[in-house]
């Protein structure tokens, strides 16, 4: 059986409560990409199966520095400055990273290249984009590409939508 | 070799069972007539007598081990290699095929399941062992992530149980080169592999490349992408119909190309396990991916099965559902990834139980440490088997919708040297169905229908394309807006022809792709599937049953050759040339009734007839039919047909005798002839024999 997932829910949201006082609503805040944003909804290419499930759940955490987009991502207790590729033994080296801000600051599109695991012989190619929508949640994509002995192998798109934790 | 069959290789099986104990590091199994198709050996399924059975490999001791027998009279075979790594390949006896492997789940609370190899699933019946010990073997792993061996627990290597079965391969036999293609793509669809792409996953770079074995992890990105959420709407259901129909139609193209294409080849399918089951204790997984994982997986092995040469099901679904079956799902969670990112794909232990299988569905057979589960014995490999009873040809031909069809009949028949009905089609809905199967033989009782046919093109086909494909009630597609349901969405079954990029037309999956399909067959090329028809709920109430085509759907079913056009544009000016189009029945005969004798007819007073006969041992009932004599005189041409009188009541006319009594008012005006059948276990005794000893027409015997 799966361990149960209300705790550590409970856990996070009296935290948040403790640090943000208000709902970000009621405070009247401007849309904005920076904040803590918990992935509550992860699909498959066009499917509709949600793949998230509360244990271990994964956090964005992105604020705005010196005019650049920069963050932190955080997955079962492994913290990672943002863009993020965590394998099984933790977060992975990036290469190539790029960060693009889209011009109103409501979203950003970010690519990198990475090897999954150490030794492992394929390159990921992965393009991540972020728009926070009418509902204050943020869509996001993340395609993966596979490259091989110099082909490309391949590739998937999760659709994601994360929730906001605390206010900007 | 393939075929043993001599007394030379019975006396060295009866020499090697004398040295060494039948019990230990033993192979052995029966061959059976598998009555039902379902690959198990079910109480009266007899022996097969007389199949070869082969077993080949090498010895951990040292050595090789080649081996021929013929199954006993009670079906068995058993050799005694030792520990060591084997290939065990029986050859179809001539008119059977062999049914897939067996598909009977692991019983629910049982005990002592033992991973990776689980329940043995063996396959047999192709050409791989005479490939590999000819001393080279290329082998193409095609498909998706599974055949990658992805995961995001990253605890197995990059094609990781093809290598190992590649390995084994091997092993078996140690001089031979065996290369493996790395072929497979992770996140493609069955689209991907019919693309006309530089890629090898693509069936006209595997044709190109002539693998001699080719293994195939297809399906699972098809389903996932299409799949509704719970409580779905018809409209969603639908869509997600509409995609399993498109990958099972592109499937047929894939593995029909290949086997055309690579003469001699094996070709593997896996079955598709539960991807998305990861929790099943708390069925998290939509009901609508519960209820048609076990659809898709029937599509599979009957897409697989109906091939010209048949392709072996490689049972991985299976194997994962019996975790499902303890209902505490603890061991098959560990078989899924479960790191972030993934919940989908194998761990390094599911990706073993793959290998198992797939080893298991192309005769692989390990003793010792080489075997997945060390066993030094495998005892049980049995194979059931179908018999061909039948090859129809229709009857009948219709154009329709503006099709041009040139001598339509040489369609009917195998026997006319090569001439084809030649059929252009052009960019709309023209069509060639051919129809008239004949229903007549009532002593069939069909398990399995193939259909299939013999066809090549002319001219050049570019955009615009054509699908062959059959239906068991003539009607080939939905109506408008039918609303798809697990028991009403199959309507034909595909032939020729891929989805293609314009399909399925609610959100065509590869609309950028030029062709989908392999057009052009300059010579006679075999195509063949398995028909089809819906399921119905099972008495269980769980799942699907899959009943037959009955011998009244053989009456009704038919053959199409239809344009698909893609671009819809002037310019493609090419035929469909049948050379004949069948449909192979495979099942079990009933004894038929020898004739009805001693048939006298008087003349009754008010101009009826009093018509006398003898009793025939075990008949139901008696029909008569009136026929035209001086037509038959004339024309040699029966025609009783039209004039039935059905399940006739009798009575007794003294010993061994039966009378019957048609009114004046019925009896024919014309000069007639008379012909008295009864019927035994649903089977009609024949309408009298010619002088010749030719039956006389039994499509004119109509009565039920």
């Amino acid at each position: 059986m799966r361990t149960s997932s209300i705790l550590p829910v409970c856990a996070a949201f009296a935290l948040s409560a403790l640090i943000a006082p208000l709902p970000v609503a009621a405070q009247g805040a401007a849309p904005s990409l920076a904040g803590s944003w918990r992935l509550a909804e992860q699909y498959y290419g066009t499917g509709q199966k949600n793949f998230v499930e509360d244990s271990d759940p994964y956090r964005l955490e992105l604020r705005v520095e010196g005019g650049a987009l920069v963050g932190r991502a955080s997955l079962a207790g492994r913290l990672a400055s943002w863009p993020a590729y965590f394998g099984p033994d933790g977060p992975r080296p990036l290469q190539d990273v790029t960060v693009t801000p889209d011009a109103d600051g409501l979203g950003a599109r970010t690519t990198f290249r990475v090897t999954p695991a150490p030794g492992d012989d394929t390159w990921l190619f992965v393009t991540e984009t972020l728009r926070v929508g009418p509902d204050g949640k943020l869509a996001a994509t993340l395609t993966v590409e596979f490259e091989r002995m110099g082909e490309r192998k391949g590739a998937f798109t999760w659709r994601r939508v994360f929730v906001r934790e605390e206010g900007p | 070799m393939r075929r043993a069959g001599s007394a030379l290789a019975l006396l060295l099986a009866s020499a090697v069972f004398a040295l060494a104990p039948a019990a230990a590091q033993t192979l052995s199994g029966a061959a059976f007539h598998d009555r039902n198709g379902n690959g198990l050996r079910d109480a009266g399924e007899e022996a097969l007598t007389g199949v070869a059975v082969r077993v080949a490999g090498q010895r951990d001791a040292g050595g090789a081990f080649d081996q021929s027998v013929s199954t006993a009279t009670d079906g068995a075979f058993a050799f005694s290699p030792g520990n060591g790594c084997y290939i065990v390949d029986l050859e179809d006896p001539p008119g059977w095929r062999r049914s897939y492997a067996r598909t009977d789940e692991f019983a629910q609370g049982s005990a002592g399941y033992a991973e990776p190899a689980g329940v043995r699933r063996v396959g047999a019946g192709m050409a791989l062992l005479e490939t590999l010990l000819g001393g080279s073997l290329r082998y193409t792993s095609m498909g998706d992530s599974i055949a990658w061996n992805w995961n995001s627990c990253f605890d197995t290597s990059t094609f990781w149980y093809s290598r190992q079965v590649r390995d084994r391969l091997r092993c078996v036999a140690p001089s031979a080169t065996v290369a493996l293609d790395e072929a497979a793509v992770k996140g493609e669809h069955t689209d991907d592999l019919l693309v006309d792409d530089s890629d090898l996953n693509s069936v006209f770079r595997v044709i190109d490349a002539q693998s001699k074995l080719v293994t195939i992890s297809i399906i699972g990105n098809d389903l996932l992408n299409a799949e509704p959420p719970d409580n779905p709407t018809q409209e969603q259901v639908n869509r997600a119909v509409a995609e399993i129909l498109d990958a099972r139609q592109n499937l047929q193209e894939i593995l029909s190309s290949l086997v055309a294409g690579i003469p001699g080849a094996t070709i593997e399918l896996n079955t598709l396990y539960d991807n998305l089951a990861y929790n099943c204790a708390t069925a998290n997984s939509s009901a609508f991916h519960r209820e048609w994982v076990p659809l898709v997986n029937r599509i599979l092995r009957e897409v697989a099965w109906g091939q010209a040469r048949r392709v072996t099901s490689a049972e991985v679904n299976l194997e994962f559902a019996h975790e499902d079956l303890l209902n505490s799902c603890t061991g098959f969670q560990n078989r899924i990834c479960q790191l972030f990112g993934d919940r989908i794909h194998p761990t390094a232990p599911g990706y073993a139980i793959i290998r198992e299988k797939v080893w298991e569905s192309i005769g692989g057979a390990n003793l010792g440490p080489k075997d997945g589960n060390g066993a030094t014995s495998l005892t049980g490999l049995d194979h059931g088997y179908l018999q061909r009873v039948l090859r129809l040809y229709p009857t009948a031909w219709e154009a329709r919708s503006g099709a041009q069809v040139t001598d339509p009949a040489a369609a009917f028949s195998e026997g006319d040297g090569g001439a084809g009905a030649s059929i252009r089609l052009g960019i709309g809905s023209e069509e060639a169905r051919f129809s008239g199967f004949p229903s007549w033989y009532d002593e069939v009782v069909p398990v399995k229908v193939v259909a299939g046919l013999r066809y090549r093109t002319t001219g050049t086909v570019s955009d615009d394309l054509y699908r062959i494909e059959a239906s068991v009630n003539d009607q080939f597609r939905p109506p408008a807006g039918h609303p798809y349901s697990a028991t009403n969405w199959i309507f034909s079954t595909p032939i020729v022809g891929g989805g293609g990029p314009n399909a399925p037309a609610e959100g065509p999956d590869y609309p950028s792709a030029r062709l989908l399909v392999r057009p052009n067959v300059p010579a006679y090329r075999e195509a063949s599937a398995t028909l089809m028809k819906n399921p119905v709920p099972s008495p269980s109430g769980r799942g699907y049953d899959w009943p037959a085509v009955t011998r009244a759907e053989l009456g009704t079913a038919a053959v199409r050759v239809v344009a698909a056009p893609q671009a819809g544009t002037p310019g493609d000016d090419y035929r469909v040339v049948v050379d004949a189009a069948w449909l192979d029945v495979y099942g079990t005969v009933k004894p038929r009734p020898g004739e009805v004798t001693g048939v006298t007819v008087t003349r009754l007073p008010d101009g009826g007839l009093e018509v006398a006969f003898d009793q025939l041992a075990g008949s139901e009932l008696y029909n008569l039919y009136f026929g035209d004599a001086a037509l038959l005189a004339s024309q040699g041409r029966y025609d009783h047909g039209a004039r039935a009188r059905c399940a006739v009541a009798t009575t007794a006319a003294g010993p061994g005798r039966l009378k019957t009594t048609v009114p004046a008012a019925e009896v024919p005006a014309i000069f007639s002839y008379l012909v008295v059948t009864g019927r035994a276990d649903g089977v009609e005794s024949p309408a009298g024999f010619a002088s010749s000893g030719a039956e006389r027409d039994r499509s004119q015997n109509g009565c039920p």
